[in-house]
């Protein structure tokens, strides 16, 4: 990093450590502890892969797009030592190209995959995949003209996907009203659609600012909405639990942004949710639905121990799993500052 | 070569390519089978509609969305390699000092980095307004979730805005 970017970024640290500690009550403020645990992940790190996801006692990992003559496997499943346990290609016959998306998994190691294929003629169908490791098979489900961005699995199992429609000619037409949310039982069929884009202020999907998530506690799902800054979080039966809006955490320029915001999130089984800001300092925050702002997590303490805190990955019980140093995943616990 | 050759060779490569076609899944116990061989099970697929109807393909009696010839080439192919561009470059300051003054951020982390494509080309917002040009290459300024590895194993990370044009 060049020293002009260098001084830059510790101007905006500094700013944004002096409005973060004024606005912090102390009481509230969390320190990440060291880590319990560190594992080396070499092979989820490939240059055209997604940053891997940590879900349900497993990481996935998958490569964004895919030709008809790439052969290789796309999507893998990974346990808490490192291991490869599962790798499959998600594919489509009469298809030239195919993006995932988002994927995800279950404790059984069931993985939801949402993406879209196009032919050699440019036709594109957007797809929900349920890949059962125990049956060999792979349902795939067209929810087209509805476009999955990403993709959980509720408390029971079920699949919740967050997406979008595009207007006609992929958008040159505004699109038409439609649910954003669209949630699918263990029988794959979708059973119910929420979130109509009309009552929002705009699409949760949209992947400009960060990266959309659904995540699930033991009671809830949760949607979140980088571009609209924006939480909002479903029973799972559907109903409304709250939704949650915040301020900009950075200056807005060219509609985005333009230093720290909220990219990545991760919620833990007591309801806790956790941010990514992807910025050098102070990268870690804490939702505080009381007054919808992010607190910053201290990750200081991580500096010395050859783990330093670089991206939140998810959730593991009452462990944060994070991307440390040297393609490692590092487990730890938030506590309390005294 | 010998005559039967000219007729087996291709059987083998049609023969190949349905067996690649079989989509593989790897299950743990084959990933610790004998002398490390890894086992391919080929998987059952069936697709059907978001109300459970069998479809024959994913593409049956689509036609309405369809992507426009250059950016499928273009997903294609960077699919088959996807750029390194970022990482040729000296380090992420030099690449973002190309940009000065535009309004520009990077990430200095791990794990996320700027994308290879412009997805924004799939609707009709203005490129301007969310890429980068540089010798030839548009990134992506919204997805912070792609990786790519830097020759010396560090991952370049960040995001890019520009100003308007």
């Amino acid at each position: 990093m060049s020293k002009t970017m260098s001084r830059r970024n510790t101007r905006f640290e500094w700013i944004f450590l002096v409005f973060a500690v004024l606005s912090v009550p102390a009481s509230s403020a969390q320190e990440l502890d060291e880590p319990i645990r560190q594992i080396t992940y070499r092979e989820a790190f490939k240059p055209g892969n997604s940053m891997p996801k940590w879900e349900q006692g497993y990481l996935v990992s998958w490569k964004y797009d895919t030709s008809a003559s790439d052969s290789a496997e796309n999507v893998t499943l990974y346990d808490r030592d490192g291991n490869a346990i599962a790798k499959t290609r998600i594919w489509l016959s009469d298809a030239s190209f195919v993006r995932i998306e988002d994927a995800t998994t279950r404790k059984d190691g069931e993985v939801a995959v949402v993406g879209w294929a196009t032919t050699n003629s440019g036709t594109l169908a957007a797809f929900m995949a349920d890949v059962s490791t125990a049956r060999n098979s792979v349902q795939i489900m067209r929810t087209s003209p509805f476009e999955g961005r990403a993709v959980g699995f509720g408390p029971d199992g079920t699949i919740w996907v967050l997406g979008r429609e595009l207007g006609p000619g992929r958008g040159k037409e505004p699109a038409p009203d439609h649910f954003m949310v669209q949630h699918f039982g263990l029988d794959d069929v979708l059973r119910d659609q929420h979130l109509l884009s009309s009552d929002f202020p705009c699409e949760l999907a949209r992947q400009i600012n960060g990266t959309p998530r659904v995540v699930a506690s033991s009671d809830r799902v949760g949607f979140f909405a980088p571009f609209c800054r924006m939480w909002v979080e479903l029973s799972p039966t559907g109903e409304m639990l709250g939704q949650w809006s915040w301020k900009p955490l950075s200056p807005i320029t060219n509609g985005v942004e333009s230093q720290a915001g909220v990219r990545s999130v991760a919620l833990t089984p007591a309801n806790e949710l956790y941010g990514w800001t992807g910025w050098n300092a102070y990268s870690l925050v804490r939702f505080d639905r009381h007054s919808s702002r992010w607190l910053p997590v201290q990750t200081d303490s991580l500096r010395n121990t050859g783990a330093p805190f670089w991206a939140l990955y998810g959730i593991d019980g009452d462990t944060l799993v994070y991307h440390t140093s040297e393609n490692r995943l590092a487990w730890t616990k938030p506590r309390k500052l005294e | 070569m010998p005559r039967w050759t000219r007729f087996a060779l291709p059987g083998v490569i049609v023969a190949g390519i349905l067996a690649l076609n079989v989509l593989p899944l790897v299950r743990p116990k084959m990933l610790l089978g004998l002398n490390g061989s890894i086992s391919v099970t080929p998987m059952k697929y069936s697709v059907r509609s978001a109300a459970g109807t069998p479809l024959t393909t994913i593409f049956e009696n689509l036609g309405d969305s369809r992507l426009e010839d250059s950016v499928l080439v273009r997903l294609v192919s960077e699919a088959k390699t996807p750029p390194r561009d970022p990482c040729r470059k000296p380090s992420l300051s030099k690449l973002l000092d190309v940009l000065i003054p535009a309004t520009v951020y990077a990430q200095d982390c791990g794990g996320s980095c700027t994308s290879h494509y412009n997805r924004e080309e799939f609707e009709p917002v203005s490129c301007g307004e969310f890429t980068i040009c540089i010798n030839g290459s548009e990134y992506d300024q919204g997805c912070v979730s792609h990786l790519f590895q830097c020759p010396d194993d560090s991952w370049l990370c960040g995001q890019i805005t520009c100003p308007n044009p």
